[in-house]
C-alpha cells in the first residue's frame, strides 16, 4: 500500500494503481476521454492530467501514471481547468456536431465530458476533414468525422479481439478510423461499437430504436456458446434491441447480433401435431395429451425401456434435470443419453479414465439462508475432491499458464471467449503457445511453434511427442502421484520419430521442440475442440491428451489445467444434470446392469430392428439430422421410430420427422441455469415473455402431471435446489461463480491409447467438418437479421492451388462426393488449408455435410467443378 | 582482416599498422559528406584517380573519399596532406591542376584556396581558416582523415582502444562513473545526462536488456549524426559496445532512417567488420563480455526520432510515442530496460573513455560539457558542420565561424533546435550557448541545427514554416499536439493573409500553453517553440501584419503589393510576357500598369524587370 494525497484528502492505495483508478475507487472524479477501465491506459486525449508533487513541472495524465508513496497530486487546479477546456476545445472543433441525428445522443460520452466540464464556446476554427461514412459494413456504421480520435476501437480489437479489422489509417491531423477504403472484413464481434466514447461507431441493429435511457437492461446468460460470457439485454415493449457487456465490453458476433434469432420468422407458436403427414397446428392441451397417451400406451405395452429420450446442450439445467426425473422417476428406466456423446461426453470419459470419476467428500449443508441459483450445499472444512473435474480449468486461470497446447480446435469459431483469454495469456512474455492443427487458423499469427498434421494423425503425433519427451526426459517424474508409466512407456517401444514425422508430416525437430517446451513449462495448459472430440475415435484422443497432462500438468497451479471445448451453452450442464446413459445427476453412479443405451448404441438397435430398440423418442431439441454424422443412416433411423415428439424453438429437420413437435422458450424468455465449458454457473434473467410457448422445464412438468408423476416441478429456482442438492460437486456454487469451490486430490493412472490413423474413406481429399464463428449449432442459421448475415451459407475452404487443379475459382460451385453422399457446395480459396484438406461448417440445413460424414467429423472425398 | 583473440594481438597489429603507414606520404582526400557528395565529389575522385595513375603517381600517393570536411559551403572540399592545404569548390577538371601543382611541384593553386569575402585575404592551410581555427573536434575529429570503409584506418588512429580499455580495465561501474563525472549529457535535444541514464538502466532487475542508437535524425537542415554514421560508423559501434558493457547489454540496435542509405551501408558494413574482427559477437576480446548489434531501419517520420515512438516502431507498431512512465531505461524495448542515446552521444563515449572524464569535463560550461556539434545553414557565408565547446557564443559561431551573413546582410534571427526550437533574436548574439542557456531565451539545444536568418525572412513566415512542418510530422495520437497543430497553422496563415485578429495572438498564446503542458511527447510539447519565441521577441511584425495588413521582410505574398514605377519603367514589356494572369497592361515603350484586382502577386514581373522598375510594398 502507498499513502498519498488527492485533493488534500489522504489516501491509501494498493501499489501499482495508477492515479486515475485510485481517484475512481475514492469516489473523485477526474475527466477523462480515452481512458477505459477494460483496456490498457492509452494517454491519448490528455483530458485527465493532473498536478503530482513530487514531479515534473507539467501536468501529467492520471490514466497512465501509478501512485508513489507521499505523492500530492491535485486534480483541480485552474491551470488544469484552462488546459482541459483547451483539450476539449480542441476535441470539439473537429467532432461532427450532428448530436440530433447521432445515434449515441444520451450516452455520449463527450456529451456528458462537455458537459460535466462547461464548455462554453469553441473560439478555435480549422479545416474540416472528409466525413467519410461507411454506410456499407455488416451490424457496424463508421461515422470518422465523430471520432476522437482516442484509439480504443483499435486497442480492443488488436489487443482484446486479436481481429484488428479497424485502425487508424492517414496520421497527424488526417488520423481517421478505417479499414483501408472498404466496408469492414472482421469477425463482426462489434466490440468496437461499445468501447466507443461517441457515435463514430454506431450498431445498425440499435440504431434509432431506442435512446439509451428508455431501456429495461436485464443481466443473463449467452447462450451462444460453452464460453459463459454473461451480458445485459435491452428490452422495449418486449423485443431485445441490443446486447451489451458492460463489464470488459467484450462479446462476439453471436452473442453481440445474434439475438435476432429470438424473432426469427420461422420461430413455432404453437404446438404440432401430424395428421396424415402433414403437420397441424394443436392447442397444448391437445399436444400433451396426446403425447401423455402414446408413452403410456408405449410403456404399459412395451414396457418402460422403450422411450428413449435425448437430452439438450441447448436447454437449461433444470430443463434436463427435469427431464431425466421424468425418464428415471417417472417412466422408471435410464434409457436417455444426450448428443454430446458425439463430442464432449468423448472427452469426459477419457479424462475419467486416467484422473477417475469424481468424488467429493466433506460436503455439508449450507447454514446461510438459501438464495436464488445457490446451491444448498457447501465444502465444510476439509472438504476434498478428486477425479477428472479437478484438472478441468476455469478460463479465468487460463493466463496464469506459462504454456498451452492447443490441439484440434480452431479456437475463436469454437469458443471467442477462449480466445480472449489466450490473447490475455500472451500478454506474458514468458507464456508459449503451440498450436497444432491441420490448417491455418487465427492463433497460428501468435503461436511461438505451429504443427501442421495431417487430419486424423492426432494421437500418432502425441505418441510422436510422448516418444521425444520420455527420450530427452528418461527420469521424468510426473508432477502428481501416478501409475502405470512404466507400461505406458512401454506402449511407445515400436513408435519412432521418423515414423511419426513420416505419418503426420510434422518435423522430428518440431516434435522435440515442443517436448523441450512442455517439460520446461512450470504451468501448462492443455486446450482441445470439438474438431479433435468429433472424431469416431474422439474418446482415444481425449484419453492421450488427458496420459499428456498427467506427464507434465501440474494441478493445483493456476492455469495449468485442461481445457476441452464444451460447444454449446450447456454442453457440459446436459451431462452433469443426469441426461446421460450411465450417470445420474452429478455423476452419480448408476450400476453397469442399470445403465442406459448411449445414443449411438441407440441408433444402432434400431437399425438392427432390435427388441431392445425404442417405440418412442422424446428429443428435448437437438436437431439430431443436423450434427450427427452419417446423415442419411440417422433420417432413415428416426422414420423408423413409431412415435417421435421434438420440443425445439424450430422446425428443425429433425422436428420434421416428428409427430409431435412443442414448441419452446428460448434463453430471453425464461429462467434457468447453465454451466459452461470452465463450469461457471450461468443464470438466465427472463427478459421477455414468452408469447404461446413454454420453457422446457414446464412441458416436461406439464407432461409428468398427465402421466401421473411427482416431478415437483414448480420453479427453476426449486429445480436447481433439487438438482444441486443431489451434486456435491458443486457445493458453494453460485451465479457466475465456477466449480469445484474445494481443493482437489489429483491422482492417475496413464492409460494405453490405440496410436493409429482415424480416416474413414480412401479419396484424395480430406473433408473436415468444423464451426464457423458465426453460428452456433444450427441455432443462429434461423435469424436472418443476426449473424446469419455475415456468413449466410456454407462454403468450402480449399488450398487455392488445389482449386486451381480443379479448375475451380472463388465462389465457383463444387461436386463433393463420399463413400456415403454428395453435396455441392460453393467454394472459397483459402491459403490457410493445407494441400489435400477441405473444410465444411457444419451449421447449415443445406448442404446438408452430413450426408458426407460416416462415424466422424472428418471423411475422405472427391472434389469436382459443378 | 584478422580476429582479434586477445589485446596483445590488437596491440600488435596496430603497432606494424602504424608502422607500416608513412606520416608523409602524400594523401588526397575527398569529401564525400553529405554536402559534397550531391555536388559530385565521387566524379573528382574518379578524376583524381586517373590524373594519379597517369603522372604514374597511384602508387606514392594515397586517394581516399572521406566523410564531411565540414565547411559545406565549399563543395566538393579536398584536403592534401601532409601540408594540410585544402581546396574548395573543386571540379574533376581541377584534378589534374592539383596534381601536376601541388602533388608533383608543392605549390598551392590559388584559385581554389579559400579566401575571406570581408579581407580578401586568401588562406591555403586548414589551420588559417576561421572556420576550421573556432572549432574543437572531438567527434568529427576523424571524419576528414579516414576512410569510412576502412577499419585500419579507424584502428590505426587509435580506434577500438577504448574499447579495450573498458572492457578490460574497467568494470561496469566505473565505465558508468566516468561518464557521470564526464559530464556528458544526451546530444540528441533533452539533454538528460547519459551516465545517470545509463545507472538507472544498470540497476534495472528486470533482464536482458537493449541499447539504442537513435539515427532516426529529421530535423530540416541538420546532418550531424547523418555525417557522422557515414564518416565515423566505427565511433559509433565503440560507443554502444561500451555502453551495452557499462549497463549489461547483450543485443543493440540502430535505428537509422531508410532516406539515409549511405549510413545505412557504413554502419551495416562496420558492423560486418567489428563482428569479424572480434568486437561484436561472442566473448568479445576475449573479456566474456557477449554483444552485437543490428540495424533496425526506420521509414522516416520525424515523430520515430522521440524514444518510445522508435522503440514503438522497432516492435513493429505503428511509430506513436507511449506515455511515460515507464521511461525506456525502466521498460523499453520489448518491455526490457534499454538505453537509446542518440549518434553524436555514443561518438563521444570512446573519447571520454580515452582521455579521461576530466578532461572532458573540463571543457564546456558549467552544467554543460564538452562539445556540440551543429549544422551552421541559412544566411551565413560559411555554412557547414562546426564543432565547438559548450559556452561558445552565438556570435562566435554565427560571425567567426560563419563568416557572417551573406551579402552582408542585417543579421535577424537564429533558430536552433531544429523545428521546435524558438529563433533567438540579435540581443542574445552573445548568449553562451548551452542547454540551459538556449532554453531560458525560448528555444532549446535539439540535435544542433542552427538556421541564420537575415532581415528578408518574416518571423511571421518562419513560424508558420516550422509549425506547418510539424503538422505534417505529428503522429496524431494525442489531442493538443494533433489538434494544435492544425489551428496553430490556422491561425498563422489568417495572419498571413491579413485576416488576423489581436485576438488571434492571445489564442495563439493559450494554445501554446496547453499543447506545451499536455502533450504525449517532445514533438508537440516543444512545437511551440517557434510561435512563442518569434511572438515573443519580433511581436511587432506579428502587429505590423494585423493591423496595418502588412509584411515588413516583404515575404508573406498575400500582403504585397506589386506596382510599376511610372518613371523608371522603359516600357520594355518585359513583365507583360511573364505576366501568367494577364494583370499588366499598358503601351509598348510606355510606362505600364499592374491591376491590383487581378494581380496573384507571383513575382514574376519583379524577377522580370530588368530597370527595377517594379516595386514591392
Amino acid at each position: 500500500m502507498v499513502n498519498l494525497t488527492i485533493d488534500g484528502r489522504a489516501i491509501q492505495a494498493p501499489k501499482g494503481k495508477t492515479i486515475l483508478e485510485v481517484a475512481d475507487a475514492n469516489g473523485i472524479f477526474i475527466p477523462r476521454l480515452c481512458y477505459h477501465p477494460a483496456l490498457k491506459p492509452i494517454g491519448a486525449c490528455r483530458i485527465c492530467v493532473v498536478e503530482v508533487k513530487p514531479g515534473p513541472p507539467r501536468p501529467i495524465p492520471a490514466c497512465a501514471t501509478p501512485v508513489t508513496e507521499g505523492m500530492e497530486v491535485n486534480t483541480t487546479s485552474e491551470r488544469l481547468q484552462q488546459i482541459r477546456d483547451e483539450l476539449m476545445k480542441l476535441v470539439l472543433i473537429n467532432h461532427a456536431m450532428e448530436c440530433p441525428i447521432c445515434d449515441k445522443g444520451g450516452e455520449c460520452e463527450l456529451q456528458d465530458l462537455t458537459h460535466a466540464l462547461a464548455v462554453e464556446k469553441v473560439d478555435l476554427e480549422a479545416v474540416k476533414l472528409a466525413p467519410n461514412p461507411d454506410y456499407e459494413s455488416l451490424f457496424v456504421e463508421r461515422h470518422p468525422d465523430r471520432c476522437v480520435t482516442c484509439g480504443r476501437c483499435v486497442h480492443i480489437c488488436r489487443d482484446h479481439v486479436g481481429a484488428m479489422g479497424i485502425n487508424f489509417m492517414q496520421r497527424g491531423y488526417f488520423t481517421e478510423l478505417g479499414s483501408g477504403a472498404l466496408p469492414l472484413d472482421c469477425e463482426f464481434c462489434g466490440s468496437c461499437i461499445d468501447i466507443c466514447p461517441v457515435g463514430a461507431l454506431i450498431n445498425k441493429l440499435w440504431k434509432y430504436r431506442a435512446r439509451a435511457w428508455e431501456v429495461e437492461k436485464t443481466e443473463t446468460a449467452c447462450p451462444f456458446c460453452g464460453g459463459g460470457c454473461t451480458y445485459e439485454l435491452h428490452t422495449r415493449d418486449g423485443r431485445i434491441l441490443r446486447v451489451r457487456n458492460e463489464e470488459s465490453i467484450l462479446l462476439c458476433s453471436r452473442g453481440r447480433f445474434g439475438f435476432p434469432v429470438v424473432e426469427a420468422p420461422d420461430r413455432l407458436k404453437t404446438p404440432l401435431i401430424k395428421e396424415n403427414s402433414n403437420f397441424r397446428e394443436a392447442t397444448w392441451d391437445e399436444a400433451l395429451d396426446l403425447v401423455a397417451a402414446k408413452f403410456k400406451e408405449i410403456a404399459e405395452s412395451a414396457g418402460p425401456n422403450a422411450i428413449y429420450g435425448v437430452g439438450s446442450a441447448r436447454a437449461t439445467n433444470e430443463a434436463n434435470y427435469l427431464f431425466q426425473k421424468f425418464f428415471r422417476q417417472g417412466l422408471g428406466s435410464n434409457q436417455l443419453d444426450n448428443p454430446g456423446r458425439y463430442t464432449y461426453i468423448q472427452a469426459l470419459r477419457g479424462l475419467a479414465a486416467v484422473f477417475g470419476a469424481p468424488q467429493v467428500s466433506g460436503v455439508e449443508a449450507a447454514t446461510t439462508p438459501p438464495q436464488p441459483y445457490q446451491s444448498p450445499l457447501t465444502p465444510g472444512e476439509g472438504a476434498q475432491g478428486s477425479g477428472f473435474p479437478f484438472v478441468l480449468g476455469h478460463f479465468e486461470d487460463l493466463p496464469k499458464a506459462d504454456l498451452a497446447l492447443v490441439l484440434g480446435a480452431d479456437v475463436t469459431p469454437e469458443m471467442p471467449p477462449l480466445g480472449w483469454k489466450l490473447l490475455r495469456a500472451l500478454d506474458n512474455e514468458n507464456f508459449r503457445l503451440v498450436l497444432a492443427n491441420p490448417r491455418g487458423t487465427k492463433f497460428d499469427r501468435y503461436a511461438h511453434l505451429s504443427l501442421r498434421y495431417k487430419p486424423g494423425t492426432e494421437r500418432i503425433l502425441l505418441a510422436g511427442l510422448f516418444k521425444a519427451f520420455l527420450a530427452a526426459n528418461p527420469d521424468w517424474t510426473p508432477a502428481v502421484s501416478a501409475k502405470g508409466l512404466e507400461d505406458f512407456k512401454e506402449s511407445f517401444k515400436k513408435v519412432t520419430l521418423k515414423d511419426v514425422a513420416a505419418k503426420t508430416g510434422v518435423d522430428e525437430t518440431l516434435i522435440q521442440e515442443t517436448a523441450a517446451l512442455l517439460a520446461q513449462a512450470q504451468a501448462p495448459a492443455i486446450i482441445c475442440g470439438t474438431e479433435l472430440l468429433a472424431q469416431d475415435k474422439g474418446e482415444q484422443n481425449a484419453l492421450a491428451l488427458a496420459d499428456l497432462f498427467l506427464l507434465i500438468g501440474k494441478p493445483g497451479t493456476p492455469g495449468s489445467a485442461l481445457y476441452p471445448v464444451a460447444e454449446k451453452n450447456n454442453t457440459r450442464g446436459v451431462c452433469e444434470a443426469g441426461v446421460m446413459a450411465e450417470h445420474l445427476p452429478g455423476y452419480g453412479h448408476l450400476e453397469k446392469a442399470a445403465r442406459g443405451l448411449p445414443l449411438p448404441e441407440m441408433l444402432d438397435k434400431l437399425e438392427a430392428k432390435d427388441e431392445a430398440a425404442p417405440q418412442a423418442l422424446y428429443l428435448l431439441g437437438g436437431d439430431l439430422l443436423r450434427m450427427v454424422p452419417h446423415r442419411s443412416r440417422t433420417e432413415k433411423l428416426l422414420k423408423k421410430v413409431p412415435f417421435l415428439v421434438v420440443q425445439d424453438a424450430f422446425l428443425t429437420d429433425t422436428a420434421k420427422l416428428a409427430q409431435v413437435v412443442l414448441p419452446v422458450a428460448v434463453h430471453a424468455e425464461q429462467e434457468g441455469t447453465f454451466i459452461s465449458s470452465d463450469g461457471t454457473l450461468g443464470v438466465l434473467a427472463q427478459a421477455l415473455s414468452t408469447n404461446g410457448v413454454r420453457p422446457d422445464w414446464q412441458i416436461i412438468g406439464q407432461l409428468g402431471e398427465r402421466l401421473g408423476y411427482k416431478l415437483g416441478a414448480s420453479h427453476p429456482k426449486q429445480i436447481f435446489r433439487e438438482l444441486a442438492k443431489t451434486s456435491p460437486l458443486w457445493a458453494g456454487l453460485g451465479p457466475k461463480g465456477s466449480y469445484p469451490l474445494m481443493p482437489g486430490e489429483v491422482t492417475g493412472t496413464f492409460v494405453p491409447f490405440e496410436v493409429d490413423l482415424s480416416l474413414p474413406g480412401r479419396r484424395p481429399y480430406t473433408l473436415i467438418v468444423g464451426k464457423a464463428l458465426n453460428h452456433s449449432g444450427s441455432f443462429t442459421t434461423h435469424g436472418p437479421e443476426g449473424t446469419l448475415k455475415v456468413t449466410p451459407r456454407a462454403e468450402m475452404l480449399i488450398n487455392p492451388d488445389d482449386a486451381k487443379n480443379l479448375g475451380l475459382t472463388d465462389g465457383d460451385p463444387a461436386k463433393i462426393t463420399s463413400s456415403q453422399g454428395e453435396i455441392s457446395a460453393p467454394v472459397v480459396l483459402a491459403p490457410e488449408m493445407p494441400p489435400g484438406v477441405v473444410f465444411l461448417p457444419e451449421h447449415f440445413a443445406a448442404p446438408p455435410v452430413h450426408l458426407l460424414t460416416l462415424n466422424s467429423n472428418l471423411v475422405r472425398v472427391t472434389i469436382q467443378k459443378g | 582482416m584478422p580476429k582479434f583473440e586477445s589485446i596483445d594481438h590488437l596491440r600488435e597489429y596496430r603497432r606494424q599498422l602504424i608502422a607500416k603507414r608513412d606520416p608523409n606520404q602524400p594523401q588526397v582526400l575527398v569529401c564525400a559528406g553529405p554536402g559534397c557528395l550531391p555536388m559530385g565529389s565521387e566524379e573528382v575522385a574518379a578524376a583524381f584517380r586517373e590524373e594519379l595513375e597517369k603522372n604514374g603517381l597511384a602508387a606514392q600517393v594515397l586517394l581516399k573519399e572521406c566523410g564531411c570536411h565540414g565547411l559545406c559551403a565549399g563543395a566538393v572540399r579536398v584536403l592534401i596532406r601532409p601540408q594540410e592545404i585544402t581546396y574548395q569548390h573543386v571540379t574533376p577538371e581541377d584534378a589534374a591542376e592539383i596534381v601536376e601543382q601541388t602533388l608533383k611541384e608543392g605549390q598551392v593553386v590559388d584559385r581554389l584556396i579559400y579566401e575571406d569575402l570581408h579581407t580578401q585575404e586568401k588562406a591555403a592551410y586548414k589551420g588559417e581558416i576561421p572556420f576550421f581555427k573556432g572549432q574543437m573536434p572531438i567527434v568529427l575529429r576523424k571524419l576528414d582523415v579516414i576512410d569510412p570503409t576502412s577499419l585500419d584506418d579507424y584502428l590505426a588512429l587509435g580506434g577500438y582502444r577504448a574499447l579495450r580499455k573498458a572492457l578490460l580495465e574497467m568494470k561496469p561501474d566505473e565505465i558508468i562513473d566516468a561518464i557521470e563525472k564526464s559530464g556528458l549529457r544526451g546530444r540528441g535535444g533533452g539533454g538528460f545526462p547519459t551516465g545517470r541514464k545509463w545507472r538507472i538502466c544498470q540497476d534495472a532487475l528486470d533482464e536482458p536488456k537493449f541499447i539504442i542508437c537513435n539515427g532516426d535524425e529529421g530535423d530540416p537542415g541538420a546532418f550531424m549524426d547523418r555525417a557522422v554514421m557515414e564518416g565515423d560508423p566505427h565511433a559509433v559501434l565503440e560507443g554502444m559496445i561500451i555502453g551495452a558493457r557499462a549497463i549489461g547489454a547483450s543485443k543493440g540496435y540502430i535505428y537509422v532512417r531508410h532516406e539515409y542509405p549511405l549510413a545505412v551501408g557504413r554502419l551495416q558494413l562496420a558492423i560486418q567488420q567489428a563482428q569479424e574482427s572480434g568486437f561484436l559477437g561472442k566473448n568479445i576480446l576475449r573479456s566474456g563480455f557477449d554483444f552485437d548489434i543490428k540495424i533496425s531501419r526506420g521509414a522516416g517520420a520525424f515523430v520515430c526520432g522521440e524514444e518510445t515512438a522508435l522503440i514503438h516502431s522497432m516492435e513493429g507498431f505503428i511509430g506513436e510515442p507511449r506515455p511515460r512512465p515507464p521511461y525506456p531505461v525502466q521498460a523499453g524495448l520489448f518491455g526490457k530496460p534499454t538505453v537509446i542515446n542518440n549518434v553524436e552521444t555514443w561518438a563521444n563515449v570512446p573519447e571520454i573513455i580515452n582521455l579521461g572524464a576530466d578532461w572532458y569535463a573540463g571543457i564546456g560550461t558549467e552544467n554543460s560539457k564538452g562539445t556540440k556539434v551543429f549544422s551552421l545553414v541559412g544566411a551565413v557565408n560559411q555554412t557547414g558542420l562546426v564543432e565547438v565547446p559548450m559556452g561558445t557564443t552565438l556570435r562566435q559561431i554565427v560571425y567567426d565561424l560563419g563568416g557572417g551573413l551573406r551579402q552582408d546582410r542585417e543579421f535577424k534571427a537564429v533558430q536552433t533546435g531544429g523545428p521546435s526550437g524558438g529563433c533567438i533574436p540579435g540581443q542574445f548574439l552573445d548568449l553562451p550557448v548551452d542547454y540551459d542557456s538556449l532554453q531560458s531565451v525560448g528555444s532549446i539545444m535539439g540535435s544542433g541545427g542552427m538556421i541564420v536568418m537575415d532581415t528578408s525572412s518574416c518571423m511571421v513566415d518562419v513560424a508558420r514554416y516550422f509549425i506547418n512542418f510539424l503538422y505534417q510530422e505529428s503522429c496524431g495520437k494525442c489531442t493538443p499536439c494533433r489538434e494544435g497543430l492544425k489551428n496553430l497553422l490556422f491561425l498563422l496563415d489568417e495572419i498571413i493573409h491579413g485576416r488576423g485578429t489581436e485576438e488571434q495572438l492571445a489564442l495563439m498564446e493559450e494554445l501554446c500553453g496547453t499543447m506545451a503542458a499536455a502533450s504525449i511527447c517532445g514533438l508537440g510539447k516543444s512545437a511551440v517553440n517557434p510561435v512563442l519565441s518569434t511572438m515573443k521577441y519580433f511581436r511587432e511584425e506579428y502587429l505590423a501584419h494585423i493591423r496595418e495588413k502588412k509584411c515588413p521582410a516583404l515575404v508573406c505574398r498575400p500582403l504585397l503589393k506589386y506596382t510599376v514605377d511610372p518613371e523608371t519603367c522603359t516600357g520594355c514589356l518585359a513583365c507583360v510576357r511573364e505576366c501568367p494572369v494577364g494583370a499588366i497592361s499598358g503601351k509598348k515603350k510606355m510606362a505600364q500598369e499592374i491591376d491590383q484586382e487581378l494581380c496573384v502577386k507571383c513575382g514574376l514581373c519583379y524577377e522580370a524587370c530588368q530597370f527595377d522598375a517594379v516595386k514591392i510594398e
